[in-house]
């Protein structure tokens, strides 16, 4: 979906500075992103492939960021493995999905 | 990117670890009902910034007053320092308080209170976690929580006695009819499974007497959910359920080996779990069921016909897989395709075919309705969010058969694209689902986090007490169903068998019992992708 003048990448940057950068493909399957990358919105992330997070710290975030790749790695298989998710992190993470809608 | 973000670390020799581990085994009720401390006093890992020295400006505020939302500011509101001893206030104010109440939750232990809050004071609560939560917020949750039924009720206290008694006696009539039981939990019914008979004084003993056959009689009481402790009891042969509150059976009803007499009539079941077909498969023991009455779904057909018209109309069609071979059967033996269903994977005792479908329901990431027929089982908000065009409310128990040549279509996703894998929601929730503390994380909410957080936390905990789930196409454990259908399957019991040996064909009943052969089976997918396939029978992905 990337226009010639979109970076492949873009990076997820968390509420204490940590950054993450995936394939926008793959942050595409939150809504949230994907809005915010569209260049109709309108948004500087856009225009900078620069989403940052005032609501997710490093720790969360860098799960996220696995969890896309994970998505993106396993989107056409039938077989999908588990995706392993530390206990401390399921609440923070839970709030996380639903605040990316993902 | 200097400073690597310094990670929980969670090795076998964390405390932490080992406290998991410990509880791993052991169900969170059952501690509490033996004084044991609950899992707060050893300070669960449940949040990112625990262990985590580099975290702590999330915690340095946690007046909830300085935030807005439940997490969207973690950061404080203003740059005033974080005042230790208000800290301190605060636990005071709070432990106060919690004396206050008398959830039940906690009778287990005089000192879980001060534990807990000691434990929030040594490790920190990340700031959008409210802060009052454990008794602001918790009472009202704690009480909708089905697992924290172990402030068990008279009933269950009396049910207990009664198990106890049949253990120590070694009778296998366990009859708790009539107890005016609201709620059973699995620590009361788990300590049947080590049930053995008393071995006899007689002589002439043989050795199968020593293994129990386990009947239990729950009928007229008020139950509303059943515990997944009582389909692991192998040894289980008769179940009575029969005049109960109950709107579904778990799929863990699948896993009775030895069942042979089920009732579950005078319930209020829409539908049976997909699962139930195991019980007549040809490894089920299954002999005898009594279903009806239940105000089950009933098929009506998109163009207008009843069920009575259906019931001549209903064409055999191949079957969906069931388990991970194919089975099939069919009334009519001069279908070419019961050729190949010689030696098929049912009972003996049944007759089991597939009839026809409802069209297929999507659910998003939260199992809010997006797509599909009304059930009459909807709420209401679930009827409104379904496009009213294209949907009917049939009224009754009716509900719309979809098309033989019919298609699911999912909605457009969220994202780019439709895949298998799990949603990050369904990942989390799953690891929720994991830990010991489930039935308390909705706790750690804040009053301002969405309310369907707090509900599928509940879907969560209950689910996990009910046995959980699989997708009824690829076998994948989930939470939050994707997809969901309604199959029409005929199930009626062969009689006479030797009778009509020399035909394959079953004798028929009386019309209304042949209608009532008739059962609506639900089936649930853990994706969007998780989908009835086309006019055949859907593949597993396992098989591929
Ligand atoms: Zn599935």
């Amino acid at each position: 979906m990337a226009t010639p003048s979109q970076s492949k990448y873009v990076t997820l940057v968390s509420n204490d500075g940590f950054e993450f950068v995936v394939l926008r493909e793959a942050a595409c399957v939150s809504g949230v992103i994907k809005r915010s990358l569209d260049p109709k919105s309108g948004f500087a992330e856009s225009a900078a492939g620069r989403v940052t997070f005032d609501e997710i710290n490093g720790i969360v975030l860098e799960k996220v960021a696995e969890y896309f790749n994970y998505n993106h790695k396993n989107r056409n298989r039938e077989d999908v493995p588990d995706m392993e998710i530390p206990p401390e992190l399921c609440l923070e993470l839970l709030m996380a999905a639903d605040f990316l809608d993902t | 990117m200097d400073e690597e973000p310094t990670l929980p670390s969670f090795s076998r020799s964390n405390p932490i670890a080992r406290r998991l581990d410990e509880l791993a085994g052991h169900p969170p009720r059952k501690r509490v009902r033996e004084n044991s401390p609950p899992p707060f006093s050893s300070d669960p890992p449940l949040f990112s910034s625990d262990d985590d020295p580099s975290a702590d400006n999330y915690t340095s505020k946690r007046q909830k007053r300085k935030y807005r939302g439940p997490w969207f500011h973690q950061q404080p509101a203003s740059d005033s320092p974080s005042d230790s001893s208000e800290q301190n206030q605060q636990m005071k104010g709070k432990r106060t308080l919690a004396r206050q109440f008398d959830s039940g939750v906690w009778l287990g232990s005089d000192g879980t209170e001060e534990d807990f809050a000691e434990g929030l004071e040594h490790h920190g609560v990340p700031s959008f976690i409210n802060p009052r939560a454990p008794i602001a917020l918790s009472y009202d949750h704690v009480r909708k929580m089905p697992t924290l039924q172990e402030s068990s009720t008279a009933a269950e206290d009396k049910a207990r006695q009664q198990i106890g008694e049949c253990l120590d006696e070694g009778t296998e009539d366990i009859i708790l009819s009539s107890f005016n039981l609201s709620s059973i939990s699995n620590s009361t019914i788990s300590p049947l499974a080590s049930f053995t008979c008393q071995p006899k004084s007689s002589a002439g003993v043989t050795f199968e007497s020593l293994i129990p056959d386990l009947r239990i009689f729950l009928h007229s009481n008020r139950l509303t959910s059943l515990p997944a402790s009582l389909f692991s009891l192998e040894r289980l042969t008769l179940l009575t359920l029969r005049d109960n509150q109950l709107d579904e059976l778990p799929p863990s009803i699948g896993n009775l080996p030895n069942i042979k007499e089920l009732n579950v009539s005078q319930n209020k079941l829409r539908y049976l779990p997909f699962e139930i077909l195991q019980l007549v498969s040809s490894a089920g023991k299954l002999k005898n069921a009594r279903l009806h009455p239940n105000p089950f779904l009933e098929p009506k057909d998109l163009h207008g016909q009843t069920e009575q018209d259906i019931q001549s109309d209903l064409e055999p069609v191949p079957s969906p897989v069931f388990g991970s071979s194919q089975h099939r059967q069919d009334i009519r033996p001069s279908t070419p395709i019961h050729d190949k269903d010689k030696g098929h994977h049912w009972s003996p005792y049944w007759h089991v075919a597939y009839k026809r479908r409802t069209q297929v329901r999507f659910r998003d990431i939260t199992g809010a309705l997006m797509k599909g027929p009304i059930f009459p089982s909807d709420s209401d908000q679930d009827k409104t969010r379904l496009t009213p065009s294209s949907n009917q409310d049939l009224g009754g128990n009716l509900v719309p058969l979809a098309d033989e040549n019919d298609c699911a279509e999912p909605p457009a996703p969220r994202g780019n694209q439709i895949s298998r894998a799990p949603s990050l929601m369904e990942v989390a929730l799953s690891a929720c689902s994991k830990t010991p503390q489930l039935p308390y994380l909705a706790e750690y909410l804040d009053n301002d986090s969405p309310e369907h957080l707090h509900t599928l936390l509940e879907q969560a905990c209950a689910k996990k007490d009910s046995g959980g789930s699989k997708c009824t196409i690829c076998k994948r454990d989930f939470i939050i169903a994707r997809t969901e259908w309604i199959e029409f399957w005929e199930l009626a019991k062969i009689e006479n068998r030797t009778a009509s040996a020399a035909s394959p064909l079953r004798q028929m009943g009386n019309e209304r019992d042949l209608v009532e052969s008739i059962v609506p089976l639900i089936r649930r997918g853990c994706s969007w992708l998780c989908v009835p396939e086309r006019g055949r029978a859907p593949v597993l992905c396992q098989d591929q």
